[in-house]
């Protein structure tokens, strides 16, 4: 009994490794391709926010406020509140990545359009403010869970997170929504 | 030698049949494949934390209890085979043997993963009820489907596993080459592999074996402070090779020596092994690791290199290019082995000018469109077979011609 599904596993087996084979060969016929059609590159700056994680503190379980964090750009970030109350908090970590080859620099985090009478907002980095981060290598290959990437980091630092906390301090109207942008400014690393 | 009609007698007498009809593994099946949507659509939702330790956990142990309730008394057919756990547990070793390995050759990173006691015990939690609920789910399938036909069992078992254990936010990389070729190398091959021998494993010896052989890779990918820092093609190679050669050397009986597994089907105990030192010899000559083997021939870069040495050249970008390289260009369809003498600005755009060292002249010059790498090793005389057999075969064809 065994030996017949062994026959097939060994059979998927051998056809998984003749794909692997096929994938080298496609992969070195495709980038000799792309070797050809290359360009001089002398240098990118370029971040991607790869992973945002928020936790709020809505009393008893009862979901009544909703929130959103959306990457607008490569630097900059929007965050909305539906249905927010008094007292209701929204903590988050931002993960900002750098994917270009020159070494960058976070100098400023900013955070604008909104009502300072009507939220509390407060964004620092979260760790060593102003390190350097060189690329991020292997950048994205570690998508080990569902809507998440990891890169491995290479000695050193190569992404930053931003630690943000956002109070709503003034009542609001159910459906109203608050949100306010988010930007970092960066600077080349000498 | 033992052929499959001869070990197919004693494990007959083990099989341990779950007859709960179609709708206890369509039930099964389909709460899982409900997990893996869920939760992806549900992430949106909740917070990361929330999702990843709560939601998702509480998703996949469901099809996991449904099956647990199924199975009953029956549970006791998982502990009768759990001798396999440990010939499992080598093989996770032995992978994480070779991902070490390859970390000496090709470098570490520091761990993506947190590593506070807090962060330790929740991943633990989270790995560990995946992989749990997940394994049960495949052991009860595989025997569910079992009287239907073995191959069918295990077919269709490891197709459904093999699809909940692919991240779903990776298929968005298949829409473009550059992303596609990691996805497939290093995610869906490595996870189709794994399936399979976890499939095996399961059969054998129930969830204990599955769960001893993922469990120990996951371990280490979660806990370990420092990982590899591997290409893809590495870590495919890696993954896909070192769960196949376990299927093939793993006995499906006591009685069953090594070499008697490899032969059930049909193939010898080397093949696997012969087919992984082809997939590195092939995957290294076309360039697939980020380095390529040429041989020399002519005498241009003499007393440095002769004809029939081998030199191997690395891919670097053409900014990172120096003065004194020996670098890898193409002119016409000719490709050259000759020393970078001098690096220029024309334009905004870099301009390569080379010579061979034994040569009077420079080359034309180039751009960086026709660099395909710089020399970083030097085999001397390890070609010389091949170029006699060319000279050969050219003295033979001009005879015949």
């Amino acid at each position: 009994m065994i030996g017949l599904s062994k026959r097939f596993l060994l059979r998927t087996a051998l056809v998984l490794v003749l794909s692997l084979l096929a994938l080298g060969i496609a992969h070195a016929n495709w980038s000799d391709q792309l070797l050809m059609r290359s360009t001089v590159s002398t240098g990118s700056l370029q971040t991607v926010w790869f992973y945002a994680s928020c936790d709020d503190n809505q009393p008893g379980g009862h979901e009544v406020a909703t929130w959103s964090v959306t990457p607008i750009n490569s630097t900059s970030i929007r965050v909305d509140i539906v249905d927010g109350y008094p007292t209701y908090v929204l903590d988050c970590d931002l993960h900002l990545a750098n994917a270009g080859n020159l070494p960058v620099r976070v100098s400023q985090v900013q955070t604008s359009g909104y009502d300072p009478a009507a939220l509390m907002v407060s964004a620092q980095e979260a760790s060593s403010p102003g390190r350097a981060l060189t690329k991020c290598d292997g950048f994205p290959a570690w998508g080990t869970r569902p809507g998440f990437v990891h890169p491995v980091q290479r000695p050193g630092h190569c992404r930053q997170q931003i630690d943000l906390k956002v109070e709503i301090t003034a009542s609001a109207q159910p459906g109203d929504q608050l949100g306010f942008l988010l930007e970092v400014t960066l600077e080349l690393v000498d | 030698m033992v052929s499959s009609t001869e070990f197919e007698k004693p494990r007959q007498a083990e099989m341990h049949r779950i007859q709960v009809g179609s709708v206890g593994w369509i039930a099964v099946a389909a709460l899982l494949l409900a997990a893996w949507a869920g939760g992806i659509y549900l992430a949106p939702y909740t917070s990361g934390r929330i999702n990843m330790y709560v939601v998702q956990p509480l998703l996949w142990l469901l099809p996991a209890l449904l099956a647990l309730r199924l199975l009953g008394a029956r549970l006791q057919a998982a502990r009768d085979t759990r001798g396999y756990a440990l010939p499992a547990f080598l093989v996770g070793v032995v992978q994480i043997g070779a991902l070490l390995g390859a970390g000496l050759l090709f470098g570490f990173g520091l761990s993506p993963f947190g590593h506070s006691p807090l962060a330790l015990v929740m991943n633990f939690w989270y790995i560990g009820a995946l992989l749990v609920a997940t394994e049960i789910c495949r052991w009860f399938i595989l025997r569910s489907l079992l009287e239907r036909g073995e191959t069918l069992a295990v077919a269709v078992t490891w197709a459904i596993l093999f699809l909940v254990a692919l991240p779903f936010a990776g298929l968005s990389r298949l829409t473009s080459l550059e992303t596609a070729f990691p996805y497939l190398g290093s995610v869906v091959l490595p996870a189709a592999a794994a399936g399979l021998l976890a499939t095996y494993l399961a059969l054998l010896g129930g969830p204990l074996a599955s769960i001893a052989y993922l469990g120990t890779v996951k371990v280490f990918m979660w806990y370990a402070p420092i990982l590899p820092d591997l290409s893809w093609p590495v870590t495919a190679m890696v993954g896909v090779l070192v769960p196949l050669i376990g299927l093939a050397l793993i006995p499906a009986s006591e009685e069953e020596t090594a070499e008697d597994a490899a032969e059930v089907g049909g193939l010898g105990p080397g093949w696997l092994i012969g087919a992984a030192i082809l997939v590195a010899v092939v995957w290294f000559n076309l360039g697939v690791f980020g380095v390529k083997p040429d041989i020399v021939h002519g005498g241009s870069m003499e007393p440095t290199y002769q004809t029939g040495d081998v030199v191997v050249t690395r891919e670097v970008p053409a900014d990172e290019l120096e003065v004194g390289d020996v670098i890898r260009f193409t002119a016409g369809s000719r490709v050259i082995l000759h020393r970078l003498i001098e690096i220029d600005l024309s334009d905004g755009e870099l301009v390569f000018i080379a010579q061979g060292d034994n040569n009077p002249a420079p080359d034309r010059p180039i751009g960086a469109e026709d660099i395909s790498g710089k020399v970083v090793a030097h085999l001397p005389k390890a070609g010389l077979p091949v170029v006699y057999l060319q000279r050969l075969v050219g003295a033979a064809m001009s005879v015949i011609g």
